[in-house]
């Protein structure tokens, strides 16, 4: 079956940061308004030619777009707010690929901007009280997953730990992560214990932050005279929610079934993949869901990372950024970051952090636990 | 306590069965079948105060929540067929615990101020017989 996507593609033509960071007194549009204005002067477009903005976010409040861009000029283009938990970003991405797509619009805006405190959580509003004080936290389900799987597949604390040590490695070389050191094993596992076996440097920290990425149709390329040689294509776009899966974690599931459609959408296998930007929240999170995209067999996870197959020059680069555990996770930007990340390498433009020959990349995340979103994007 | 239902002396633990799919939801008074959707009027309750299996355990060392005393121990068990579900663990430390220790659901009375709550207490051998 044909998706919009393959009938009318859709580029990334522009990418723009806030550095992730720690909580701080800048107010939030600050944050925004640089990211987008580096999107725009990286794509060549001027805040005019933009037809429509997608503002991902989960805990700024209710119009929270409008308030941020009004800054850019009176241009009287479309504004929708999206929230979809940790995957608001990816969300407001997804919106804007499937608008150009569908031909309503040749210029659009995907952005995403935080600050952590002000999230309200609906799940605590929903009438139903959790038999344990912990049901909606998820870095205790995370905890439990990854005492299950030490259990039947025979992890050590060390193995969950070589994930932190990669991904604050890779954060290190990454101007836009929030944390910018190196870290070894001993101190990954020396680090305070919060739940289980994960300790404080295995959890993403919290922050704020912004990212930006602009998507254009081929006609806009042609028209506005973009540079093709820098514009990225969304191969592929997909979204789900998770369902009951047995005894299985229905995460994992989530993940596999996700990342198998938007890899077959895009007609691309998960071996031929050299980048995948993934949530890595909790590190256990990481060696499961390579696994779950396919990049290793089953059972797997562990030892491909630890050979290196991982690792930014070795068979596949995941979060070369530095994923949510080194790079951060402000929540609404994240996806975002994770596209901006994918774009960056694909364009060879990683400078200090680049994989060699990056060709296609996949950028998943999760959202709230129970939603995936997730994109194939492929070099110029 | 919205999943305790109370009768005269003390709260019962309580989940849901659908009459159409035979699944089962928790707590009881969920709005729809978490499997096939159907509304409320077509689940029946079904008592769980019985003993469950520990199928996994955590110690949480980091003050997670509101009002979360720490260290605490966290379990899941299967508190009716399919449904697993995280339950605070009434002992003092991990290592008192083994799987498939049978627990039983206990309701721990509010402190002045606070709300009660359910903790799972492992279960001695004369409670266990009891519930077979």
């Amino acid at each position: 079956m044909s998706t919009l996507l393959q009938q009318r593609p859709v580029h990334v033509i522009g990418i723009g940061m806030h550095p992730y960071q720690f909580s701080s007194d800048t107010p939030y549009i600050q944050l925004g308004l640089r990211a987008v204005r580096e999107a725009l002067q990286d794509a060549g477009l001027a805040w005019p030619q933009v037809q429509s903005a997608f503002v991902g976010t989960a805990a700024l409040g209710m119009a929270a777009g409008r308030v941020m861009l009004r800054h850019l000029g009176s241009t009287g283009l479309e504004v929708a707010q999206v929230e979809n938990a940790s995957a608001s970003g990816s969300t407001a991405f997804r919106l804007a690929c499937l608008q150009v797509a569908s031909g309503e619009r040749d210029v659009v805006l995907a952005v995403g901007v935080d600050k952590f405190g002000d999230g309200r959580r609906a799940v605590l509003k929903d009438g139903l009280a959790p038999l344990s004080p912990t049901a909606n936290i998820p870095l205790v389900k995370f905890a439990l997953l990854a005492r299950r799987c030490m259990r039947e597949q025979g992890l050590r604390p060390e193995d969950l730990a070589q994930v932190a040590v990669k991904n604050h490695g890779n954060a290190a070389r990454n101007p836009y992560a929030q944390f910018r050191k190196p870290r070894t094993l001993a101190q990954v596992l020396a680090s305070p214990r919060v739940a289980g076996d994960l300790t404080a440097m295995q959890c993403c920290p919290r922050g704020e932050g912004a990212a930006a990425v602009i998507v254009v149709s081929d006609d806009a390329l042609r028209r506005l005279g973009l540079d093709r040689r820098r514009a990225v294509r969304v191969l592929s776009s997909v979204a789900s929610s998770e369902e009951l899966a047995g005894d299985s974690p229905a995460l994992v599931e989530l993940v596999r079934t996700s990342s198998a459609a938007a890899l077959g959408q895009a007609d691309v296998g998960a071996s031929e993949l050299d980048l995948v930007e993934l949530h890595d929240a909790f590190s256990i999170e990481e060696l499961l869901y390579s696994e779950a995209v396919g990049i290793c067999a089953p059972g797997e996870g562990a030892a491909y990372l630890a050979r290196g197959a991982s690792r930014i020059g070795g068979e596949c680069a995941v979060n070369a950024s530095g994923g949510l555990i080194g790079m951060g996770h402000p929540l609404g930007p994240t996806g975002i970051g994770q596209v901006a990340e994918i774009a960056r390498q694909l364009r060879g433009e990683a400078h200090g952090r680049q994989h060699p020959g990056a060709r296609l990349g996949l950028a998943h995340m999760i959202g709230l636990g129970s939603v995936a979103i997730a994109h194939v994007l492929a070099r110029p | 306590m919205s999943e305790a239902v109370m009768n005269a002396s003390a709260p019962v633990l309580r989940a849901a069965r659908c009459s159409r799919c035979r699944g089962h939801s928790f707590p009881a008074h969920v709005p729809g079948c978490r499997h096939c959707g159907a509304p409320p009027d077509a689940l029946e309750t079904i008592d769980c105060m019985g003993a469950v299996a520990l199928r996994n355990v955590v110690t949480v060392h980091a003050p997670l929540a509101p009002g979360l005393a720490v260290p605490c121990v966290i379990g899941e068990v299967e508190l009716c067929p399919g449904v697993i579900e995280e339950v605070l663990i009434d002992v003092s430390d991990e290592a008192q615990l083994a799987l498939g220790m049978w627990l039983r659901p206990v309701w721990r009375a509010a402190e002045e101020g606070e709300s009660g709550n359910w903790v799972f207490r492992p279960e001695d051998k004369d409670m266990k017989e009891l519930s077979a």
